[in-house]
């Protein structure tokens, strides 16, 4: 199975979601470990509903 | 609550797969054969399961949980946001609604052109195999996903899926045309948003997120989904156009 086929059946061709998700991750292992822990469900479902906004306004 | 939602999301996920399926299947069934078409079918769901009884308890097995809930969460999400995005879309007009109909009659036309009973018995069997796999392999992760994230997940998944496809197979056996009137996107809508809401979850869950209600914040998590989701809609349609002067 051809990796291009792989990736429209996972993410749809959509090359905002991937690294939305990746940020949302990598922002929320950083804010872990600081003073801000607690916020950290706010921020990881913030940059998540950011992805989407974002990736819907992609190209179709 | 959570062992129903479970259930009802790959519910609808493949009550959406089976309609699509069930229409090529249907093609197949008045160009080339009903056995080709049912057999092709009955191969395919055995692949499935098959795939899900393989995979389902080999990664609760062999994968420590935590690792599990992230990995099958991030893998939700991605599935949540491609299945949401398509539908925003078809609600906003950026993208055409899914019309069973029109897909029926190209795939009658396109099967008519194949020759000679040897070759249509082979040709119905693949078409109709390769359909209800490929529709199918997406409740089939759906399911594998829920299992490996949720104790008895799999059983309560695999349950709404059974029971999903099951009605949609009666149907088509009873009505024999293809499923015009189901609101699909709306359907796609319902799953997409609730494939992002448990894998939104279960990712924060496996990455160490004190999430606040515990399993009551998925009811929030859909909550924001849902506004978001309705205001990019109104965002996508634009402005409405200046009524013309008379």
């Amino acid at each position: 199975m051809r990796l291009d086929a792989i990736y429209e059946f996972v993410a749809g061709n959509s090359r905002i979601t991937p690294l939305g998700i990746l940020v949302a991750v990598l922002a929320v292992l950083v804010v872990r470990h600081s003073g801000f822990a607690t916020w950290s469900p706010a921020v990881y479902l913030g940059l998540l509903v950011a992805a989407l906004a974002a990736s819907a306004f992609e190209k179709a | 609550m959570n062992n129903w939602l479970l259930a009802g999301t790959t519910f609808l996920a493949s009550l959406v797969e089976a309609v699509e399926a069930v229409t090529i299947v249907l093609a197949v069934g008045y160009t080339q054969s009903w056995r080709s078409a049912l057999s092709g079918s009955a191969w395919a769901a055995a692949t499935l399961a098959a795939i899900v009884i393989v995979f389902g308890p080999a990664l609760v097995h062999f994968v420590p949980l935590h690792a599990l809930q992230l990995v099958v969460g991030l893998f939700l999400v991605l599935f949540g946001f491609t299945w949401t995005r398509k539908a925003l879309w078809r609600y906003s007009g950026r993208k055409a609604l899914h019309d069973e109909t029109a897909i029926f009659e190209r795939e009658v036309a396109h099967l008519k052109q194949t020759a000679g009973d040897t070759k249509r018995e082979k040709v119905g069997f693949a078409t109709a195999y390769n359909a209800v796999l490929l529709e199918g392999l997406e409740v089939a992760v759906i399911v594998i996903t829920f299992g490996a994230a949720h104790s008895n997940g799999i059983l309560w998944s695999a349950t709404g899926a059974l029971a999903a496809c099951a009605i949609v197979g009666l149907a088509g056996f009873f009505l024999r045309k293809p499923f015009s009137a189901v609101p699909e996107n709306t359907l796609k809508f319902v799953v997409g948003i609730m494939l992002l809401s448990f894998g939104t979850y279960w990712s924060g869950e496996g990455l160490g997120i004190p999430w606040w209600y515990g399993d009551v914040t998925l009811a929030y998590i859909v909550g924001v989904y849902l506004l978001v989701s309705f205001m990019l809609v109104r965002l996508l349609r634009g402005p409405p156009k200046a009524l013309a002067q008379a």
